[in-house]
């Protein structure tokens, strides 16, 4: 698999650490319909992490900004992620107001199960 | 004639007279370039002659070209393909009759004076067949008015009408095909353009009941209010009102639905009219069961939408002496008139539309609020406004700015903060929506 680039957004991928798929989210992501560009890849990088039986951890602490269309993908890879039973830890920045503000909303899909985990680092950690 | 017809006449004209101007200028480029050929197959007898019809004729294209440039397209532009192919085809056919008439093999530059105006002009097939016949016409006349001391070779004058008449023929038919083509093209055009401008009435129609819902209220008990909105360009989800029920409780909401278009809209519209269904048929709600309530609504919507929306929303319920507030959206910020300085609240639970059931998930917060303290509320499109440089508005400024205004008038609070953020951004692409509460130590009258 490899890093997605699609305008201003790049997702690093990286399988260095055994058992888990990190993606490092970098630059902005400002599309109409983000979900377009990705679905595909989120699809893959689930596929994969539920056939490795890999976690994923997405970070965004290098992100400058991304619009509500991308947190409509962020949630369904969350829900997809869950059907799947693929573990997620996103790690941003707390020190953004802008990443605080969205992150926090969607510590709602935080389950006991502990699939789904948030990690403010940063400044504001 | 019908509008129609009259349209696509003009549009013809109008690529007709384009054209016009590309096959002058490879008629003054051509014409004077063919001189090599002379050189080497012309009598040297001939020469100067020959230099000179080609550079008469050259000077006429010339000035053709800029007649044609500073003229605009009528129905008359296609006389200047006449025009053309009888000056340049009666260039050459009067060549030929100084190469000894109809045996001379110069009559081959009438098929390329042929192919050139016939195909380059998006004329109709009509006049491409008029044309063939009138340089096919020159041709003739010109060696029989001037007829070679040579007697002509029938069998050679025969192949040279049937190369010239096959030319034109194919000409004809060329021209027949593309006539329809561009048709056909500018019909697509009208429909795509009438599509486009339908398209665009209803987004304006969108955004105009987008800014008619939002409320005109300026006072309300304890407190003045504030508030615009700032559309961009698109139809976009930012929602404010101001709701005086008729138990006499007052409500403050802000949200804003993700992405833009029409259906961000429509699900703003449907958030309104569910607050306000909501607020008026029971009175003493608390916001979180107000949103618990509108969330239910709004949820099932969105499904039988098919979208996956959502919307930032925050609902206050304004007391004598403080707000209680739930929903998560922007943070709250709050001028302390007694401190000096503005604080800022955070908003606390989630999101409407992205789960099912909000029972228990949005807690209510009490914020209190002292005479003279000013309340500041606003969407995303106000601390991301993008500067050129890409440096968002943010939050430390706009808190900054509403400890410098809060002493004003709400309504210069407002103007002042949003002619910060204009002046800040390079481009808008988000709604701009900021509402400001100013608590007096007066009741409403």
């Amino acid at each position: 698999m490899q890093n997605l680039v699609a305008d201003d957004l790049t997702i690093e991928l990286d399988r260095s650490t055994e058992g888990v798929i990190r993606l490092d989210w970098i630059g902005k992501s400002n599309a109409r319909q983000p979900s377009q560009i990705l679905g595909p890849f989120f699809d893959s990088v689930a596929d994969q992490a539920a056939q490795s039986q890999s976690m994923i951890e997405m970070h965004f602490e290098r992100m400058e900004h991304f619009n509500s269309s991308t947190i409509t993908a962020v949630i369904r890879f969350i829900q997809h992620l869950r059907a799947q039973g693929v573990r997620l830890k996103i790690v941003f920045d707390g020190a953004l107001k802008w990443q605080k503000l969205s992150f926090e909303a969607l510590r709602i899909f935080e389950k006991p199960d502990g699939l789904l985990a948030f990690q403010a680092a940063g400044r504001g950690a | 004639m019908p509008p129609e017809e009259s349209s696509l006449d003009a549009y013809v004209n109008s690529i007709v007279h384009e054209w016009l101007m590309t096959l002058t200028a490879l008629g003054f480029t051509l014409i004077p370039i063919f001189f090599i050929l002379d050189y080497f197959m012309m009598p040297p007898e001939l020469l100067s002659r020959f230099a000179l019809y080609r550079l008469v004729t050259t000077a006429i294209v010339i000035g053709q070209y800029f007649f044609i440039r500073y003229t605009k397209p009528s129905s008359a532009s296609l006389l200047h393909g006449y025009f053309f192919s009888l000056v340049a085809g009666g260039m050459i056919a009067l060549m030929t009759t100084d190469l000894g008439g109809f045996n001379s093999t110069y009559y081959a530059g009438l098929n390329l004076v042929m192919i050139a105006t016939n195909l380059l002009l998006p004329w109709a097939a009509i006049h491409s067949a008029i044309n063939s016949v009138v340089i096919i016409g020159i041709y003739l006349l010109l060696n029989l008015a001037r007829p070679s001391p040579e007697p002509p070779n029938d069998v050679v004058l025969l192949n040279n009408l049937y190369f010239m008449t096959g030319t034109a023929i194919i000409s004809v038919s060329i021209n027949w095909v593309k006539q329809k083509l561009i048709k056909q093209e500018f019909l697509s055009r009208r429909d795509l353009k009438a599509a486009r401008d339908a398209l665009w009435g209803e987004m304006e129609v969108a955004k105009q009941i987008q800014t008619s819902l939002l409320p005109k209220v300026r006072r309300v008990d304890r407190y003045e209010v504030a508030a615009t909105m700032l559309p961009a360009a698109e139809v976009g989800g930012d929602y404010y009102d101001i709701i005086q029920t008729r138990a006499g409780e007052t409500w403050l909401c802000v949200g804003d639905v993700s992405g833009h278009g029409v259906e961000s809209g429509l699900i703003m519209m449907m958030t309104q009219t569910s607050i306000f269904t909501s607020v008026n048929s029971a009175p003493g709600l608390e916001p979180s069961k107000v949103l618990e309530r509108v969330n239910d609504v709004i949820k099932e919507n969105i499904s039988r939408l098919g979208t996956d929306r959502y919307m930032t929303l925050s609902a206050l319920v304004l007391r004598h002496d403080h707000l209680l507030c739930a929903g998560k959206h922007q943070d709250i910020l709050v001028y302390r008139k007694a401190r000096g300085r503005t604080e800022c609240v955070p908003t606390t639970g989630t999101w409407i539309g992205i789960i099912d059931d909000l029972t228990g998930k949005m807690p209510d917060t009490r914020i209190d609020i002292g005479v003279g303290d000013v309340v500041l509320l606003y969407t995303d499109g106000v601390t991301e406004a993008m500067s050129a440089a890409g440096e968002m508005f943010g939050e430390e400024r706009l808190e900054r700015a509403l400890s410098a205004l809060a002493h004003l008038p709400v309504a210069d609070i407002v103007r002042s903060l949003l002619a910060q953020v204009e002046a800040h951004m390079g481009e808008q692409h988000d709604d701009i929506s900021l509402v400001v509460l100013k608590r007096t130590d007066r009741p409403s009258v």
